[in-house]
């Protein structure tokens, strides 16, 4: 099924449209949920999430990007709503802590935690806008343009976003980690 | 094109999104200088070392198959509606607006056309009549009616006027004051 007739069919809401979406686009919206939000079974509800609100909404598709990049788009305000609740639960939690007076043990981590941990740490830290342009830049690969239409904002600011990015990301990743490999660290202090 | 011009489109010129004659002045510049050629260098080498640690951390993941059932599950719950109620629903969403708007226009000037307008010659209006017996009282006002019904897909609509008149004579007795 190509591109076209997928968003027929899914505007027919044809129920062998959406294993398709699943088939075609669960991986890799997966994969930049992981990213975009550093914890795989809040990235598994998001892409559920992602792929329910866009069954529903198919109708509203207009054909003017690719199935791909509409999905994205839904799945990146659904994360940015995803931290700006969990902001909220941190806060709650740690009002709760404090009223019950117990300590309590790091969460267990996943595998995507555990695997690429210092990448992801890095990415947490960073403020979500420009991680949101990182991970559409060097994992979606998108051009500034399509960066800027994604996220409904200027080339310019797009442009801006990036630079601070990878500014911070070299200055937070560790040394053997950094963007420059092992003679990284000369050029860390250049930037 | 100088440094500075160069340095605000080196992500265009990255990704080749430079109209031909823009690209060619960028490729002028950098035979000539070599510092805008380091910083090309410089960013194509963060590109390559950024996505090969986002591939390596992300590359290998995969949607657990549930996720994917799951979400075929929940949409098989939910009922498709008839195409013919989706089309109206959609006829309605669209037009609800245009049309309440429309409707009331009209009856806005309705009111302007039979209520502010004076009446005709001989038409008794709402001009009291007094008489020796009591008061007479003479009142016609229009009402305006919109209706709307569905009829094949279709709305078919009409706005009409009822003319109402009430003739009273009210029985007071009247005494002159001198």
């Amino acid at each position: 099924m190509d591109e076209q007739q997928l968003a027929q069919a899914l505007r027919r809401q044809d129920p062998g449209a959406a294993q398709e979406l699943v088939a075609s686009c669960g991986d890799r919206l997966f994969r930049s949920a992981c990213l975009l939000c550093g914890n795989e079974a809040e990235a598994q509800d998001l892409v559920q999430e992602t792929l329910l609100q866009a069954v529903r909404s198919a109708r509203r598709f207009g054909g003017r990007s690719s199935i791909y990049t509409w999905l994205h788009g839904i799945l990146l305000n659904l994360t940015r709503r995803y931290h700006r609740d969990r902001k909220r639960i941190i806060y709650d939690e740690e009002l709760a802590r404090r009223e019950a007076g117990t300590v309590e043990e790091n969460p267990s981590r996943l595998d995507f935690e555990t695997t690429s941990g210092a990448l992801a740490a890095t990415l947490r830290q960073l403020s979500e806008p420009h991680r949101e342009v990182l991970v559409l830049r060097f994992y979606q690969e998108m051009k500034i343009h399509e960066i800027a239409a994604c996220l409904g904002i200027s080339k310019g600011t797009v442009k801006s976003r990036l630079h601070y990015a990878i500014a911070e990301m070299q200055r937070r990743l560790p040394g053997e980690l950094n963007l420059f490999g092992a003679c990284g660290t000369e050029e860390k202090a250049k930037r | 094109m100088n440094c500075r011009r160069f340095q605000l489109e080196i992500y265009e010129y990255l990704d080749r999104s430079l109209s031909p004659r823009a690209h060619a002045a960028a490729e002028e510049h950098l035979s000539a200088c070599a510092a805008c050629r380091q910083m090309v260098s410089r960013e194509r080498q963060i590109a390559q070392s950024l996505s090969e640690k986002f591939r390596a951390a992300a590359g290998s993941l995969q949607l657990p198959p549930e996720v994917g059932r799951r979400v075929i599950a929940a949409l098989a719950e939910q009922r498709p509606a008839p195409d013919e109620e989706q089309g109206m629903a959609i006829f309605w969403r669209r037009w609800a607006l245009p049309l309440a708007i429309a409707a009331s226009g009209l009856l806005l000037l309705a009111g302007f056309f039979f209520f502010v307008r004076p009446p005709g010659p001989g038409v008794p209006h709402s001009q009291p009549q007094v008489s020796q017996d009591g008061v007479s009282v003479h009142l016609s006002y229009v009402v305006p009616i919109y209706t709307f019904r569905r009829e094949d897909g279709f709305v078919i609509d009409a706005l009409t006027y009822q003319t109402n008149i009430i003739d009273e004579r009210l029985g007071v007795k009247l005494t002159r004051l001198q």
